[in-house]
């Protein structure tokens, strides 16, 4: 099978938005061609969503079946170098609880493929955790959903009452 | 390896922290009177959030009186009760083969005054051990194939705390999965045991960083300086706090709940920043 990119004309190092306005100019400029497009074009998306044929949908998978070491064997015997597999191997180490090395994975794989949303969430949520955060936390003040109420959200409230109350005629705080 | 899952005292309330004694109270009688007196002797913080956490998972109700002790034998203090102890054994079987393990390991390793030391508390501790075999076999013999596993990972140098820890997380992990039937329940409880164990070393490890390196013996940061294992410590445990949080939002915990959230957002981290500034206290002095 032909290289999906050359037919729409686009490099591997395009990111969705641009292979996606690649797509929509061909089948407007060449409606004859349509169907060879889409091909290539849903072809593109699923290796890039992990689908498709490749070893990684299958590494994908067993990741979420949580058979790491199954897993890791599979991606053991793909040759390494991309981003996805940097962050499918990171992916595999935070499920096995090995962080650093996991953090590390995240970090390169982010490096090389910077605009990937999926890749840049993974490695935010260690860094978060890296910063001290933890997820539900009760005792943590910047997280306003522990439920903490300062001065400062008494104040909120008294100013909120108060434009309610101006506004249904009444006045609560009479100053302002 | 003991003694860093405590609670951060300032932030826990009063009631809670008498029925966290009333725990603590409750297991040291469990051991006395199914293990000896040894076990009882070598009880430590980690083993009664273990039994809360046990308890946390059920619905078991637990009542508390006030009772006298042998170490505290005039004044009386709150106390888990008697009927309400059944499930703490569990906890006590952990705690004779962890102890136990852990300075058979110590025998080993050591030399001179230590080994001696560690010598005593294994011929003490045996009788306790074998009877926590009998109950639960297949947790000592995980237990003793982790501490060997520990044992090559040691010698073969390792710089990655990633391979350095994952034995003893490993039983962590298997300890926790023994808290609840539910197959979910014990998916998570597994990650958290491994997480928590993860925290553990790697506490342990950079406490014992000076010594080690005094004396020889192995630690991950042994080829590291001063401020570089500190850094690489403080980001290790950072990571793991923040995935054991991910983790402990999904157990299904039905009680003393504010006593866990607070070993558990508080208590670790603060243990391990008083490592950090008990290090640098002594470096000025």
């Amino acid at each position: 099978m032909n290289d999906p990119y050359k037919i729409l004309g686009i490099s591997q190092n395009s990111d969705d938005e641009q292979i996606k306005a690649a797509y929509k100019r061909l089948i407007k400029d060449d409606p004859g061609r349509l169907d060879e497009y889409t091909a290539a074009y849903d072809e593109i998306m699923n290796m890039r969503r992990g689908g498709g044929n490749s070893v990684y949908a299958g590494v994908r998978h067993k990741i979420q079946e949580g058979n790491y070491d199954e897993a890791e064997a599979m991606l053991g015997g793909t040759e390494f170098g991309n981003a996805e597999w940097y962050f499918l191997k990171g992916s595999i180490c935070y499920g096995k609880g090995r962080l650093d090395e996991a953090y590390r994975n995240f970090t390169e794989a982010v490096r090389l493929d910077p605009s990937n949303s999926e890749y840049r969430s993974a490695f935010d949520h260690m860094s978060n955790g890296a910063d001290g955060k933890m997820r539900g936390n009760p005792y943590d003040k910047s997280d306003h959903m522990g439920g903490v109420c300062t001065a400062c959200d008494i104040c909120q409230g008294m100013i909120c009452l108060d434009c309610c109350c101006e506004c249904a005629g009444g006045d609560c705080v009479p100053c302002c | 390896m003991f003694g860093y899952v405590k609670p951060f005292k300032p932030r826990l309330m009063i009631c809670d922290y008498d029925m966290y004694r009333g725990f603590y109270c409750g297991l040291c009688k469990t051991l006395g009177k199914n293990f000896g007196f040894a076990s009882r002797m070598l009880l430590s913080y980690d083993f009664v959030f273990l039994g809360m956490l046990e308890y946390a998972m059920t619905d078991n109700k637990c009542t508390f009186e006030n009772q006298t002790c042998v170490a505290h034998p005039l004044k009386k203090r709150p106390c888990l009760c008697c009927k309400d102890r059944d499930m703490l054994k569990f906890t006590a079987c952990c705690e004779c083969i962890l102890v136990y393990n852990k300075y058979r390991d110590d025998f080993c390793d050591n030399k001179g005054i230590k080994k001696i030391a560690a010598w005593i508390i294994c011929r003490a501790m045996k009788k306790s051990y074998r009877k926590a075999y009998v109950l639960y076999p297949e947790l000592a013999e995980y237990v003793e194939k982790c501490m060997k596993k520990q044992l090559e990972t040691e010698r073969s140098g390792t710089e990655s705390i990633d391979d350095a820890s994952e034995p003893s997380s490993m039983i962590l992990s298997e300890i926790a999965s023994y808290l609840s039937d539910d197959a979910e329940q014990k998916k998570y409880l597994k990650r958290f045991g491994y997480l928590l164990g993860r925290y553990i070393y790697i506490a342990d490890a950079y406490n014992d960083y000076e010594h080690d390196l005094k004396s020889g013996s192995y630690n991950p940061y042994m080829n590291m300086d001063k401020e570089q294992s500190e850094n690489a410590a403080k980001f290790s445990v950072n990571i793991t706090l923040g995935a054991l949080a991910d983790v402990y939002v999904h157990l299904d915990i039905r009680q003393f709940k504010t006593i866990l959230d607070n070993i558990v957002y508080m208590g670790l981290r603060n243990n391990f920043n008083g490592i950090v500034s008990g290090k640098k206290q002594k470096g000025k002095e």
